[in-house]
Order: structure tokens, then C-alpha cells, then sequence
């Protein structure tokens, strides 16, 4: 089942738990809109401005005009939306004090040292800058939920013996060596590879589909994540 | 762009500097997904052929959202079983096992037949599991699947149709017992060898009750193509959910596609929150009408113009598959212009002058069986809509409100039937006589309107939302009932008058004061619609909403001195306050309270709740009342506890299981135990202590044990409603019980036999209790009404009725006319005698029909005679000539009863292929078949006002039919046979009485006994009802039927008489004692008498202005003794 997101912003938040939603979506990916107003020449706190007053604008069910939220990614849509808003803001000139009377959107890992890690290389296109920080937000977002789950369950040496497993086809390890380490019979660390795997590739999965319409798009979006990477 | 990167990733070239955390290049991270692709297909070999608990695992059969299903094995046994499990083959996180647990929980309550049977559950290497039955069928989304395209023939949809019916009762079956299924679809609906269908996968159901949890946030859970609209914008789910989906799915199965399509889930969602469900018919012409609205009824919006209930749509569907009128009915022509009219203002205001017009157009194509007919019509219609000329337009008009009227009060008496009387009264309501229209009621209507009368006494409506506590102090003179709008009121009891109200407030942030409070919201659907059309903002709601958990009442206990009241329930704390003044004396901070109670010298308190919040697992908690200080706990109990009457043993059933313990409340030593032997829902003792009472979940039993040693006393099976509640009488000889149906029973004690059923209430019943001196019982209801129900009046108001002797038939061949009575010799060209009335004067002779007939038949009107000839052919001859014209066949199989009209106009046949036929009169046209009854025929009768017809069948019903639109309008009277009917004529205002002479210990004398089933007359010209009881007993019963007043006298100076309710004065001379109004109940009316042999008693039926139905049935009427 994959998101409403876009029905979510049709319906301009009526709806409790959508609009709650809608919020979670933005608060995780504003390093990306982020990443964009930095290599638009923002410096970061203009740049951090703007970006709760776009995301305010949002949620509050403001629709950008000709951006229209019925197809697509979220990623897409939200991009679309930002350079429309940018337009706007242009054209406003600022005579206007901007977040007058519009709640902030509380926005995670706003804290300096976050700050810091998320700032975008210099030589990046802004729409470049946007699509790798999106991609990166999206592999922190699941990989630090997996390791906590690895974590509460006492598991964090597993983990770090394992997650070098989850990458690229190629085997990094022999399973003997692995086994040696974790203190596991050979045939538990093909096990347990393989259940790392499978809810990785599930984590990752369920959170990328929160941002496409159709199912059948994710695989393509982390097609098109990993380009973006690869810049 | 990236010319010279430090260093990348060998492997795909991501720059290093990305990495996500150490060591984890994310380029590679995410080509392994991809390479790997989605690893459903590659299940590791660790869990195919692996055991799970007892069960070995053999293939898997599928994966959903909340987890995966394999075809399993018990060694040793031949079945294959399906066991399901989180579909994370890895850590499962707490969401996933509090998710699992729920379904299970939720799965394990059901057992019924059409819901997949859960064998065992369990928990393996930390991931839990259950195993249910193993549906061979493949899913109902398969079959429809395999399916050739439409158009399908009768027989298919039925088929369909019957199965819809089942998924439909087993859903109505789980939301009584508080589980909603939230994603019906059907890849839900398993099918087993034999094609039956299985609901399952129970994954996103709820507890209806239950706060909004796990699968509560947001809409995103279930399948947009079958979700309702008010879950796809996220708002409150119901049970109407389920009956929306109930419809999509059988949209699909008769038309063959879903309610909604589109390019992607994100579109058909859209559509489903903005879109009026399509019409079946329209997308598939094969469909037929009915079917196609009953579809349109379960996808209605409005969730509170659905199905009231997912039974009563298997009722539609039973009715349509039966052949009979299905309660939904088509959108009125008024409604579609209405909607239309509110979706093109302006056309509309342009439309307005042929509005009329355009409204006479559509109803005439749409009007009952003018199908035949549209082509005329609508040419005549068109002339019509030229000159200008109203009167087409009037008349169609009128034929849509008869058929509403029809539909109105047939869904009035299912209604009834059900013991739902505020339906009853909203369907009635309806056609209450209005300026500038012609009044539609019939004789059904009155006779409805008067069994809509409640047996309460008084109603109270002091709260506005569910009254969820009732308590009366020690004294009986003070009543206090408490609701979940945080209000408690306190009225002089039984004056009624109101005492006091305790504040709703300790400080005015108390969101008591505020009117949007959750339950009432989640409920609404006013709110629901504001939120679905985005009138109101969700945040307002939640902020508001929040803190109104402050306000709920669930509990009131009266100290044993009367001098405090303790109000307890979903606020932060349990108030204690003075009485009478009011005063708050003292609070403990403990929130979720279900119950509490004194003890029986006062000293302590006991309260209830959950051990963790929503969990089932509870708690007791003891306080001293003096200083408030808690005394002790018991955790891990199930929610039901009761306080034995000395106040020193409190029962309890350790959580989770079915044994009940005896615990010193002091101490918390185990004093006692025993098995249940059903899963109790409530627990009460008897006010001697010597006995508990036991109600299990789903109300089906209700339990006595002998406190002492456990040895179960008495059972009474199927009290209506679930989640009950019981109440003890104070002398110990009665308890009563109810829950969601909305009827209070009323048992004896220990036999638990019933002694009465109380209907009035319009909702479930959350509180009940006995007045101190055991005369009055007040239930407190989910209609916000506060009932009291006097318990005198209700003793007598279940009786056995024996109905068993037959009536001896009247004489077949002769029939009375208005010119006089004719005579038949029966022979075929035999003779025909016309006698006078008085005297017996030959006045003519016609000549016999051209065949032997075993009964002669004339019209009212004196137009036409008729001899039916066995099995199913009338001869017919027009008067005054006398002419045999004609010979119709009257039925498929041999004919019952045969009437004409009062004016001549239809002839009525009814036979024992169980249905009515009416025909012209004149031309032997048929002009109906009216279909309902399940037995043959025994008799009929047309109303004098030529409105309505009544039958009475072997199926032990009586029903009535609309004549304008030949409906049914439900079911009068079930549970006799009645041989003869007849509306009695000349009745008015001042018209004598009925008069009936019996006599005990003898026969009734022969002819027809007439027993007045129903009559028409304002309710208000008789004083109330008041229901004999003549005692001592040893004496006779009466029996009669339904709605009528009975006047009672008996011979002067007979001296063995008795009544309770003498206080009339003698009405005749030479008949004295005794005497009283009775209002007749619908299960009937029992008088008993106590007379030495051969006693005369004067049985006077008064009938009230109107017209009276009588049906004479064996002895209904007969005096029987008494064993």
C-alpha cells in the first residue's frame, strides 16, 4: 500500500492522521530542500528560514499553482513545489516579514553538528545537491533505525559484523571468518545475513514507497537515488 | 561536475565522502537492494521444512501486510492447517508483536462457521504464531478472477449473492462481538472445498471498542479499491466500514469489477473520498434493480445511510433471494434533483419553472411497474410537460411517496421485530399527516405506531451522550446516573424530580464544559462529515478532543449510609463527594475506572481498572474510605470482579482463564475457587451472597452457581445483547440482564427462567440496576436516556400461548352478498338458492357452475359470484345475470382462502404454493403476486378503506400488504395460526362493544371466535396501560392477541374474583367487581381468574374508534385451566 501523500495534500490536511503523515514526510526530508537553498547561495540560516516557511506553507494546504500533486514522487512534487515557492518569494521581494503567523514546522536533527554533516559539496548543481541529499537522508533514515533495532535487542556487535553484507552483490567476508568473529556456527551467519538483508531491503522499501504513488515506482526511485549519488 | 573526488567506491563509484556511516558505501547499499530484488521468492531454507512449535512448516502460501502464511502440518495428522506469523522473518519489533497479538486475540473470539476457525496460537523462538484452517478453495479474488466476463445468468448472481449473505452474518456475527474487519476485500474471503466462504485475515482488525491504537494511523492501511470513503480520508471507522466494504465486494462480484478503478492506488483513493459510488446496473444491465440498490445503500458516503447493521444487509439479500422487496430503496426522485441541484446551483435556478416537470418525468420511469408502460408514458408525460399540465406531475409524485410510505413502514415493522423501537419511530415519524398532503396511513400504520409504545414508565434525558452509570442509594430514594458526558444527576426517586448535579468540573480547563468530546466525535457523523469535507480542522478536534478524557463517567457507588457518592471512570481521578449537598470531599488519582463498589459496612472501596490502559488484563485496587488510603492490590485479573453482599470475599477470575476465586478482601487469602466453565464477561452475587451469577461475553449464557461449592444452579441461553450487563433484584428472585440489543430481560432466580422482556430502548444498554425495594428496575443507555421500568406492570408479560384446536371452518357453500346469502349444492350444473338475510326467504336460483366447487364466493359489492373448484380453478359469474363467464387459474398449487374486495375491484387468492396473487376482479388479469409468506395460505382479508391486505399463513405469521404499490409491510403478528381473518367493519366512535360470553371449565362456544389483532385509533383515548394480574393462582389463563383493550367484568356477587386493579367503576348492572383497561402486548395478554367451575366472566372488547383487524384462531380466545 503506498502512500497518500498526494491525496493527503489534496484534501489540504481535513484529516488528522494524514496531515500527522504529511508532516512525518517533511521533517525527515528537509535536508534535501535543505542541500537545494544552499547551492541556490543561501547562507544557512536564510537557507533554514526558508525552509520552515516553505514547509509551513505547505502543511497549512497553501497549493502551488501548476505544481499538481496527482501523479508522482513526493521527491518530484516537493522540488517542483520549492522552485515555485522560490519564484514567489522572489517576486514578493520580501515586503513582507516572512513566518508571520505561521506555526514552524519542527524539523529533525536541526542541532549543529547535524547542521554541519548535511552541508552540500560546493561544486553541486542546486537540483543535484537536493536529489543526493534526499538519497542519503533516505540510507541514514533506515540504516540508523536498523541498527537500533539491532541495538534494543542486544545485538549492536551483530550488526556491525553484518553490515557489510547489505552491500553490492559481491560477498566482502567468507561466512567462516564472520562466524569466527560473531562467535556463530557457519550456518547461523547465512541466516542471519540473509534475515538482515531481508528487512533492510523491507526497511528501505516501505520508506521510499511512503513517497511514490504506485508500488511498482520504487524500484525505480532507488534507481534514480542512485544516480543521484553517483552525480 | 565531479571531476577529481578524493576517492569513490570502487565497486560503484559513489564518492566515499557520502558515506552513510562507517563502511557503508550508499551507492552499494542501495544496488544491493536492487540486485537482490524483492526477497519474497527466495525464502531461506531455514524456514520450509523447519517446525514451528508443533506444527512443521511445508510451503509458503502467502505474504501480506502484518505477515506471512505457510501451509503447515501437524505430525501425525493427515489436515493441512495455514500458520501465520509477522512477516519480518527477523527482529520483531514490539509494534509488530502488540499488532500480532491483537489479531489474534480478536481471531480466537470468533468461532463461527463462515469465519476461518483459529486451531492453536503460540509463541516460537520469540515470534508468535497462530494456526488456523487451511482454506483449499483458493480466495473469492481468485474465482472472480477465473470468471468469463458478464453478463451472467440469474443463477450465478445468486450464487454470489447467497455467498455475500454469509460473509455478511459472520461479519455481523464478529462486530458483535466487538471486532471490526477493516479490510474486506476478497482475497480476504477464503473459500474451502465445498465453495463455502470463510472470512479471514482478521490482520487490521479492531476492537471496536478498543482506543485508537495500532492500525490507527492513518488511512494507509487496507485496499483503496474496496475502502470506504471515511477511511480513506483517515477518519473514524465504524461498523458501517464493514458494511461498505461488504458492498464493494459484491459490487465487484455482480458486476464484475470493483466500485473504483484508476492508473494508481493514489487515483482510485482520490476517487473514493470525492466520487459517488457508480449504480451496479448501470455498469452491468444484467444486474437487477433491487440488487443493484441494496449495492448503493452499502456504498452510500454517509455512513449513516448505509445498512444500519452487516445483518441487516444479509436480511436485504435473503429477501432479494427470496423473491420479496428489499428494504433499500432506489434514491428518491427529490434527493437526486436535490444532489443535483447542490452540485449545478445555477442550472438549477435556471431549471426551476420544469423542475415539476422533470421530476413527474423521472419518477415515472422509475415507478414501480410502470416498466411495461414508458414507452406511452413518457409520450403522455411529454404532452403533459407541453400544456403545462400539473396533474401528471401530482400523480407521479404521489406514487413515489406511496412506495416510500410502503418501504417506510415495512422497515418500521422489521424494526420492531428487532426490538429496534427508535427506528420504528424515526420510519413512522415520517408520514405523520402534513399540510398540503393527502394522508397515506393505513389500518398498518396505527396498528405499528402503537407497538412502538415502550414498556418503560418514564424516560429521563439528562445526559448528553451515553448513560453509562445507574445507582440507587440504600434507601431507594435517590437515583444517580452518570454518563460519558461527565455529568452525574441525582433525582428524587420516584417522583423523578431532580436533586442535584454535581459539577462536570474541578477547574474551568476542564474540557467537560467542552462540547467536542471524543467519544461523541468519534462517533458522530456529523463530525465525521465536517472532517471529510474539511470543514472542520482535525487539530481543533485534537486539542479539544484531548483533554475531555477528564470527563467520562463509567461507575457510581452510593456508600451503604447514603451520605456519599463515588463517581469514577476515564478522568484522572475517582471523586468522592457528600451527599446531599454535593460537596467533592475527596478525590484518589486513579483514571480508567470500570467499576466500583462499597462495602457492605462502608469501610472500604473497590475499584476496578485496567492493569495497563486498554489492556484486558485488570487490576483491583482496595482503599480505605476513611483516609483514602489504598489497603490493597490484585493485578492480572480479568475485568469482571463483584464484592460479595457482606462486603468480606470479592470474587475474581485470575487473568487469563475461566476460574473464579474467592479472596478475603482484607487478606487477599484464596477462601474458594472453582471452574467457570465459560468465559464470564460479568459477575454478580445474589444479595444473600449464596449465589453467583455469570454472564459470558457474547450474552449466550447467563450462569447461577452455588456460591459455596461452585455447582452450577441454573443456565439461560441467548439474553439479547452482548458485552451485558447484570442487575440483582433485592429480595434475590430476579436478575436482569442486557447489553448492545436493546431489550432488558428479566429472569427468575436460580431456575433463570425468563419472566419478562422490557423493549424501549433505542441503543445498547451500558448500566442497570434494581431499585432497593425491588419494585422498579432503571437502565442507564446509548440513547443518553435514562429508562425506569416498573416491574409490577411487567410480571405478567411472558406467557405460553396455546394455540392448538382448530376452528370449525364456516360452511364453504354459503356466501353472503349484500343482496343476500347464496347456497351452493356444490354439484357440477347443480343449483344456486339466494336466501335473505332474515328469515331465510328464497329470493332467486341460478344455476350451478359447469363443475363441482367445494365453496361459493361472493363480492361485497354484489357484482359477482365465484365457486372454486378443487384444486386451484374459480368459476366466476357476473350479477345480476348470473351467467357463468369464466374459469381462472388461481394458483400453482391447491387454493386456500379466496376474497374479494369491499368495492369488488381485486380478488385475492392465497394457496399452498405460499404466496397471495391478486387479480382484477373483472378481468382475472393478475395484477400482483405477493411474495413473503414461507407456508401455505390460510386466510385473507382486504382493509374497508381498500388500502391494505392482510394474510395469515402456517408459517405462523400475519402480514400486511400496501395495495397502492402491492409491498409488504411487514409482519404484524408471528406466532399463531390464524385460520380466519376479518377487518372488522362499522367501527367508530360509537360503536358497540364486542361482546364475548365465556365460560370456565366449558368449550368455546362454535363460530368464529374474533381476537382483535390490531386496531386504528389515536393512542390518547384510552387511559395507560395496565396489565391484570388476578391472583391467587390455580385459576385460567386468558389469552388474546396483540394491541387492543380489553375490558374485563365478571357477575356480581361471583365473590371468587380477584384483580389487581379493581379501581373502575362497574360499568352494567348485574356485573360488578372487577374491572380494567388493559392495553394487549404484543406476545399477548393473560389474565388469570380464579372462579370455582362454571363461572361466568363477561370479556368486553372495546374496540377505540377505527378499524379493527380480527383473526379467529382455535382457542386463542379460550379459558384453559392452569396446571
Amino acid at each position: 500500500m503506498p502512500t497518500q501523500w498526494s491525496l493527503v495534500l489534496a484534501a489540504g490536511g481535513s484529516s488528522a492522521d494524514s496531515s500527522v503523515a504529511l508532516e512525518q514526510l517533511c521533517r525527515v526530508y528537509w535536508p534535501a530542500v535543505h542541500a537545494h537553498l544552499r547551492r541556490q547561495g543561501m547562507n544557512s540560516h536564510q537557507a533554514e528560514d526558508f525552509t520552515q516557511e516553505f514547509f509551513a506553507r505547505l502543511l497549512a494546504g497553501n497549493s502551488f499553482a501548476g505544481v499538481s500533486p496527482d501523479k508522482g514522487r513526493f521527491r518530484t512534487f516537493l522540488l517542483a513545489a520549492l522552485k515555485h515557492f522560490l519564484i514567489n518569494e522572489w517576486k514578493r521581494e520580501r515586503t513582507q516579514k516572512r513566518g508571520g503567523g505561521i506555526p514552524l514546522v519542527a524539523l529533525d536533527g536541526l542541532e549543529a553538528p547535524a547542521r554541519d554533516a548535511i552541508e552540500p559539496r560546493h561544486e553541486e548543481a542546486p537540483d543535484a545537491a537536493y536529489d543526493r541529499r534526499w538519497a542519503l537522508t533516505v540510507l541514514a533514515r533506515v540504516t540508523a533505525r536498523m541498527k537500533a533495532e539491532y541495538e534494543a535487542a542486544g545485538q549492536a556487535e551483530r550488526y556491525e559484523g553484518l553490515k557489510a553484507y547489505l552491500l553490492d552483490g559481491v560477498e566482502p567476508l567468507s561466512y567462516e571468518e564472520t562466524a569466527n568473529r560473531l562467535g556463530l556456527t557457519e550456518s547461523a551467519v547465512k541466516s542471519a545475513v540473509y534475515k538482515i538483508r531481508q528487512r533492510f531491503g523491507a526497511m528501505l522499501r516501505a520508506e521510499v514507497s511512503r513517497t511514490v504513488g504506485l508500488p511498482g515506482e520504487v524500484d525505480d526511485e532507488i534507481r534514480c537515488l542512485l544516480e543521484a549519488l553517483r552525480g | 561536475m565531479n571531476p577529481s573526488p578524493p576517492s569513490t567506491c570502487p565497486t560503484c563509484g559513489t564518492p566515499r565522502s557520502l558515506a552513510v556511516e562507517e563502511g557503508l558505501c550508499p551507492g552499494c547499499l542501495l544496488n544491493g537492494i536492487l540486485l537482490r530484488g524483492e526477497m519474497a521468492d527466495e525464502e531461506p531454507a531455514e524456514a520450509i521444512g523447519q517446525t514451528c512449535g508443533d506444527y512443521l512448516l511445508e510451503r509458503e502460501l502467502g505474504r501480506g501486510g502484518t505477515g506471512v502464511v505457510y501451509l503447515a502440518r501437524q505430525p501425525g495428522m493427515d489436515r493441512p492447517l495455514a500458520l501465520k506469523m509477522p512477516a519480518s522473518a527477523h527482529l520483531v519489533g514490539p509494534d509488530e508483536v502488540r499488532r500480532f497479538r491483537l489479531e489474534v486475540e480478536s481471531v480466537v473470539r470468533l468461532e463461527h462457521p463462515n469465519i476461518v476457525p483459529v486451531h492453536a496460537a503460540g509463541v516460537h523462538e520469540g515470534r508468535p504464531y497462530f494456526v488456523m484452517k487451511y482454506a483449499a478453495g483458493g480466495t473469492l479474488a481468485d474465482r472472480l478472477r477465473e470468471r468469463a466476463p458478464g453478463p451472467w445468468s440469474r443463477e450465478v448472481i445468486r450464487g454470489d449473492v447467497e455467498q455475500l449473505a454469509k460473509v455478511a452474518r459472520a461479519v455481523h456475527f464478529a462486530h458483535e462481538r466487538g471486532v471490526l474487519h477493516r479490510d474486506l476485500k476478497p482475497a480476504n474471503v477464503l473459500l474451502d472445498e465445498a465453495g463455502e466462504p470463510m472470512v479471514g485475515d482478521f490482520g487490521l482488525a479492531r476492537r471496536v471498542n478498543d482506543a485508537p491504537g495500532v492500525t490507527m494511523t492513518g488511512a494507509a492501511l487496507g485496499t483503496p479499491a474496496y475502502m470506504s470513503p471515511e477511511q480513506a480520508a483517515g477518519t473514524a471507522v465504524t461498523t458501517a466500514t464493514d458494511v461498505y466494504g461488504l458492498g464493494a465486494m459484491l459490487f465487484h462480484q455482480i458486476t464484475g469489477r470493483p466500485p473504483f478503478e484508476g492508473t494508481s492506488p493514489v487515483e482510485v483513493l482520490r476517487r473514493v473520498v470525492a466520487e459517488d459510488a457508480p449504480i451496479a446496473r448501470v455498469l452491468a444491465p444484467w444486474v437487477d434493480r433491487d440488487l443493484s440498490t441494496v449495492c448503493g445503500k452499502c456504498l452510500q458516503r454517509d455512513p449513516a445511510k448505509r445498512y444500519r447493521s452487516a445483518a441487516a444487509l444479509a436480511d436485504d439479500l435473503d429477501r432479494w433471494l427470496e423473491g420479496g422487496a428489499v428494504t433499500a430503496r432506489p434514491i428518491g426522485v427529490f434527493e437526486r434533483s436535490w444532489r443535483w441541484a447542490r452540485r449545478r446551483p445555477v442550472a438549477a435556478a435556471l431549471a426551476g419553472s420544469s423542475v415539476v416537470a422533470v421530476v413527474a418525468f423521472v419518477v415515472l420511469l422509475v415507478g414501480g411497474s410502470l416498466l411495461l408502460r414508458d414507452q406511452r408514458n413518457e409520450a403522455r408525460t411529454q404532452e403533459g410537460i407541453a400544456r403545462g399540465n400539473a396533474t401528471e406531475a401530482r400523480l407521479a409524485g404521489e406514487s413515489m411517496r406511496l412506495n416510500a410510505y410502503a418501504a417506510d413502514v415495512y422497515l418500521a415493522s422489521r424494526a420492531l421485530k428487532d426490538g429496534h423501537l427508535g427506528v420504528a419511530r424515526r420510519m413512522l415519524g415520517r408520514h405523520e399527516p402534513r399540510a398540503g398532503y393527502a394522508d397515506l396511513r393505513g389500518f398498518e400504520w396505527h396498528a405499528f405506531k402503537r407497538q412502538c409504545k415502550g414498556d418503560e414508565a418514564r424516560v429521563l434525558k439528562d445526559h448528553g451522550a451515553a448513560v453509562t452509570a445507574v445507582a440507587f442509594d440504600a434507601s431507594g430514594k435517590f437515583l444517580a446516573s452518570g454518563g460519558r458526558d461527565g455529568r452525574v444527576v441525582v433525582r428524587a426517586f420516584p417522583t423523578g424530580e431532580e436533586v442535584l448535579r454535581l459539577p462536570t468540573a474541578d477547574a474551568p480547563k476542564d474540557i467537560a464544559e467542552i462540547p467536542l468530546m471524543t467519544t461523541l466525535s468519534a462517533r458522530s457523523p456529523e463530525i465525521a462529515a465536517l472532517l471529510l469535507r474539511g470543514e472542520l480542522n482535525p487539530a481543533e478536534l485534537r486539542m479539544r478532543a484531548r483533554p475531555s478524557k477528564l470527563g467520562e463517567v463509567i461507575a457510581l457507588s452510593w456508600s451503604p449510609d447514603g451520605t456519599r457518592l463515588v463517581t469514577a471512570g476515564d478522568g484522572s481521578y475517582v471523586r468522592i463527594w457528600s451527599m446531599p449537598e454535593g460537596r467533592l470531599e475527596g478525590v484518589i488519582p486513579v483514571s480508567h475506572v470500570r467499576s466500583v463498589y462499597h462495602s457492605a459496612d462502608g469501610g472500604r472501596l473497590v475499584l476496578v481498572r485496567p492493569d495497563l490502559t486498554g489492556a484486558r488484563q485488570h487490576m483491583v485496587r482496595i482503599y480505605r474510605t476513611d483516609n483514602l488510603s489504598l489497603v490493597r492490590v490484585i493485578s492480572g485479573v480479568e475485568p469482571c470482579a463483584a464484592l460479595s453482599p457482606d462486603g468480606k470475599q470479592l470474587a475474581v477470575i485470575p487473568y487469563p482463564g475461566t476460574k473464579i476465586e474467592f479472596q478475603d478482601i482484607d487478606d487477599g487469602r484464596v477462601l474458594a475457587g472453582w471452574e467457570a466453565g465459560i468465559a464470564v464477561g460479568s459477575l454478580e452475587f445474589s444479595k444473600d451472597g449464596h449465589l453467583l451469577y455469570g454472564r459470558n461475553f457474547d450474552g449466550a449464557t447467563l450462569a447461577a452457581w452455588n456460591a459455596a461449592d461452585g455447582r452450577r444452579l441454573g443456565d439461560a441461553a441467548a439474553v439479547d445483547g452482548r458485552h451485558g450487563v447484570l442487575a440483582v433484584s433485592p429480595d434475590g428472585r430476579q436478575i436482569a440482564a442486557a447489553g448492545t440489543g436493546q431489550t432488558i430481560t428479566v429472569l427468575e432466580s436460580p431456575s433463570l427462567s425468563i419472566r419478562a422482556r422490557l423493549r424501549g430502548s433505542e441503543d445498547g444498554i451500558h448500566s442497570l440496576v434494581f431499585s432497593p425495594d425491588g419494585k422498579w428496575l432503571v437502565s442507564g443507555g446509548n440513547d443518553h436516556e435514562t429508562r425506569h421500568w416498573s416491574l409490577e406492570s411487567a410480571a405478567a408479560s411472558e406467557t405460553q400461548e396455546d394455540r392448538t384446536a382448530a376452528v370449525s371452518p364456516p360452511d364453504g357453500l354459503r356466501a353472503a352478498g349484500p343482496a343476500g346469502i347464496w347456497v351452493g349444492d356444490g354439484e357440477a350444473s347443480g343449483s344456486i338458492v339466494l336466501h335473505e338475510h332474515e328469515g331465510g326467504k328464497v329470493l332467486r336460483r341460478l344455476g350451478g357452475p359447469p363443475g363441482a366447487y367445494p365453496r361459493l364466493i361472493a363480492s361485497p359489492d354484489g357484482t359477482t359470484l365465484a365457486a372454486m373448484s378443487w384444486p386451484r380453478d374459480l368459476f366466476v359469474a357476473k350479477l345480476p345475470d348470473g351467467k357463468w363467464q369464466a374459469k381462472w387459474r388461481l394458483s400453482e398449487g391447491t387454493v386456500g382462502p379466496i376474497v374479494f374486495s369491499g368495492d369488488g375491484r381485486w380478488l385475492a387468492s392465497g394457496g399452498d404454493d405460499n404466496v397471495v396473487t391478486v387479480r382484477d376482479a373483472g378481468s382475472g388479469m393478475v395484477r400482483a403476486v405477493l411474495r413473503g409468506h414461507r407456508e401455505q395460505l390460510f386466510a385473507l382479508a382486504f382493509s374497508p378503506d381498500g388500502r391494505t391486505l392482510a394474510s395469515s399463513s402456517a408459517d405462523r405469521t400475519l402480514r400486511l400488504w400496501h395495495l397502492p404499490t402491492w409491498r409488504e409491510l411487514g409482519t404484524l403478528h408471528e406466532g399463531g395460526y390464524f385460520r380466519g381473518l376479518e377487518f372488522s367493519i362499522n367501527v367508530t366512535s360509537n360503536a358497540s362493544p364486542i361482546q364475548l360470553e365465556l365460560s370456565t371449565g366449558s368449550a368455546v362456544p362454535g363460530g368464529l371466535n374474533p381476537v382483535v389483532i390490531g386496531s386504528v385509533a389515536p393512542a390518547s383515548t384510552l387511559p395507560t396501560s395496565q396489565i391484570l394480574s388476578i391472583s391467587p393462582p390455580g385459576g385460567v389463563n386468558l389469552v388474546a392477541s396483540t394491541l387492543y383493550w380489553i375490558h374485563l367484568t365478571v357477575p356480581t356477587g361471583s365473590g371468587n374474583y380477584s384483580f389487581s386493579n379493581n379501581n373502575l367503576p362497574v360499568v352494567e348492572p348485574g356485573w360488578s367487581l372487577g374491572n380494567t383497561w388493559s392495553r394487549i402486548g404484543t406476545s399477548g395478554v393473560w389474565s388469570e381468574l380464579t372462579s370455582g367451575p362454571q363461572a361466568r366472566i363477561r370479556m368486553t372488547l372495546v374496540p377505540e374508534p377505527g378499524v379493527a383487524l380480527l383473526g379467529s384462531v382455535g382457542l386463542l380466545l379460550a379459558l384453559r385451566r392452569r396446571r
